[in-house]
């Protein structure tokens, strides 16, 4: 799923969906697909950082991931560029991304980490009845988001 | 008294390990173990799914090379319905994996093993990494991000997704190559090369200004392994399974589709992954490694231009026999890195690359078949068994860092035994351990067939005691 040129909106689903509700992130891309003329959708099995380029080119940028520790159903917090060294090869946190756009394009967009509380992540391709719950309630404050930013740009 | 020290994670690895290294009263490294902690669960995943799924399940394994997983996948769909698939489609095949290749052999060097080579086993962590790169030389990062995302892109155009491509099924592809999206390709290649040909000018450099290190580090005898042309010649996507002594001698040479003659797993109880070996030779004498420097080992020659020049200039490190430090994996990496580009120029620059006879059906269900490949970190082996319908009934998966399993704890051993100090221990010894891990680019996440969500830490433990006496961990 690629994102397209032209928006300044980008929501980056990550995640495995053979590992059952480690597929969030794809679900809520997918979901968003339908509201493309003002956003741009990407689905990943991972971040890696040639994202940084579409990044570059946004003013808002949601990272949207599956969560194995946490209680609430779904949490959105913003989050600033931070450098990490990645714990594994060729995966890399968002902050670290942001701040590898920042350094490489000198370009520091509004990001937010949408963090969607998941239950089972064994084989599988079904998401549990709750994580596709979570996914929509946050669709919907990411749409919110989206709007009110959209709104202050008027 | 003995003591223990376990790293884990290993840092800019993929997915779970564990490292164990049981040091004596005196501080010194007894022995040391590479443990994979996590089982694998794929195959039995995959149990009941029709064959031609397969091509679409299986890069979900791993999100660093889904396409060589994609295409092992495929071939062994081929064998499966018995399909001898038209030229294009094989030449389209090939080209997304160069395309793979280039992303992740750049990726590994730029951004992983890069750090290490530029500023040295010693340097700060805070620097040691990618950012430090960045902070050192801005242009470099961009040019290793450029490279990146034009591997990516060469999968995007024929696969319609950067990470999970949906385009080679049983009997070839299911899209053609437009002129406009060959041509866009071309149009950046040269300037491709040019940055790989750079990142192997910093490669040279480094090994030349640290020979000492480079020639008593993680100095493995061991036999080699990788596909190579009817002529020898490096091989990536097809060919023949080549398996050659320690020194250098011609042990085998055999059809992918029958590699469980040849090639036996060992099994600890201290691993959840297996030790292949080449069964002739039992185990342990069997063990041989796979990746960038075994086959640039088994290997006479490369078939384009560019990489033959550094090819030779590789085979004369050992005067023609195999080349067994495991740092040179950085240098043979980079090697294949140019070969991969420019053999993607090659691919696009012929005529039946945009030619649509790209599938052919045949009707057939065989028993079985089995897909073999060359993924970045090695060969690739996918065997699945189906019933008349085509239903899978068992698959077997052997990925590089299973091949590579013996080499990662044997040279994690000698490394630590080397550099490890258990009385005065400091950050530049551990990363020597990991630095060690990092030449053999390893996938957990394949070699498990699980998500990477494990961490990985070194336990320093006595050894009459067992008692843990220290733990590095790195988040």
């Amino acid at each position: 799923m690629e994102a397209s040129k032209g928006t300044s909106i980008l929501v980056i689903g990550y995640g495995n969906p053979a590992r059952r509700d480690d597929g969030v992130g794809e679900y809520v891309a997918k979901r968003l697909l339908s509201e493309k003329e003002y956003m741009d959708v990407l689905s990943l099995q991972e971040l890696g950082p040639e994202i940084c380029e579409d990044i570059s080119g946004c003013e808002l940028v949601f990272f949207v991931d599956a969560s194995m520790d946490q209680d609430e159903d779904f949490i959105v917090k913003e989050i600033i560029p931070r450098y990490k060294t990645p714990i594994f090869s060729h995966h890399i946190s968002p902050e670290m991304l942001l701040a590898l756009t920042e350094e490489l394009y000198g370009v520091r967009p509004k990001a937010y980490l949408v963090s969607i509380r998941g239950y089972d992540f064994d084989f599988g391709f079904e998401l549990t009845e709750e994580a596709k719950k979570n996914s929509e309630e946050a669709i919907e404050k990411i749409k919110e988001i989206c709007t009110n930013w959209l709104l202050q740009r008027i | 008294m003995t003591q223990k020290i376990t790293i884990q994670p290993v840092t800019r690895i993929e997915g779970h390990a564990k490292i164990t290294i049981y040091v004596n009263d005196d501080g010194k490294v007894d022995r040391a173990y590479f443990h994979v902690d996590q089982f694998r669960g794929f195959e039995k995943f995959s149990e009941g799914r029709m064959y031609y799924e397969m091509p679409v399940i299986t890069p979900r394994i791993c999100g660093i090379c889904p396409v060589s997983h994609h295409l092992a996948a495929a071939k062994a769909c081929d064998a499966i319905i018995s399909a001898d698939i038209p030229r294009p489609a094989k030449l389209l095949r090939e080209l997304m994996h160069m395309g793979q290749v280039i992303q992740s052999h750049s990726m590994h060097f730029f951004e992983l093993a890069g750090p290490d080579l530029i500023f040295g086993w010693d340097a700060d962590p805070k620097i040691r990494n990618v950012v430090g790169i960045i902070e050192a030389n801005p242009e470099l990062a961009l040019k290793a991000v450029r490279l990146r995302k034009f591997g990516q892109e060469i999968i995007a155009r024929l696969g319609g997704r950067r990470i999970h491509p949906n385009y080679a099924v049983p009997g070839g592809v299911n899209n053609t190559l437009s002129i406009k999206d060959r041509d866009e390709l071309l149009k950046d290649i040269d300037t491709m090369i040019s940055y790989i040909q750079e990142g192997i000018s910093i490669a040279k450099d480094w090994i030349e200004k640290n020979k000492e290190t480079v020639n008593e580090f993680g100095v493995l005898s061991t036999g080699y392994m990788g596909l190579v042309t009817e002529e020898g010649g490096l091989e990536l996507y097809d060919g023949k399974v080549k398996l050659i002594d320690k020194e250098g001698n011609l042990l085998e040479l055999f059809d992918g589709a029958s590699y469980l003659n040849y090639i036996g797993e060992h099994v600890e109880d201290w691993s959840y992954l297996k030790f292949p070996f080449y069964k002739k030779l039992g185990w342990p004498d069997g063990v041989y490694r796979v990746g960038p420097l075994a086959r640039l080992n088994v290997a006479e020659k490369i078939d384009t231009p560019l990489a033959q020049e550094e090819f030779k200039n590789f085979k004369s490190i050992n005067g023609g026999k195999p080349v067994e430090g495991s740092l040179y994996y950085h240098y043979a990496r980079l090697i294949e890195d140019l070969f991969a580009a420019e053999r993607a120029k090659e691919l696009l620059l012929d005529p039946d690359i945009l030619s649509d006879d790209i599938l052919i059906n045949t009707g057939k269900i065989l028993p079985e078949g089995v897909g073999v490949i060359e993924a970045p970190r090695g060969t690739l082996i996918h065997h699945y068994w189906v019933d008349d319908k085509g239903a899978i009934v068992k698959a077997n998966l052997i990925v590089a860092t299973g091949h590579n399993n013996w080499a990662m704890s044997k040279g994690v051993e000698e490394v630590a035994k080397r550099y490890i100090d258990g009385k005065n221990l400091t950050e530049g010894m551990l990363n020597r351990v990991e630095g060690l891990i990092r030449c053999y680019d390893p996938c957990l996440s394949c070699s498990t067939h699980a998500v990477g969500k494990m961490p990985m830490i070194i336990d320093i433990v006595s050894s009459s005691t067992g008692e843990v006496i220290g733990s590095v961990k790195r988040d």
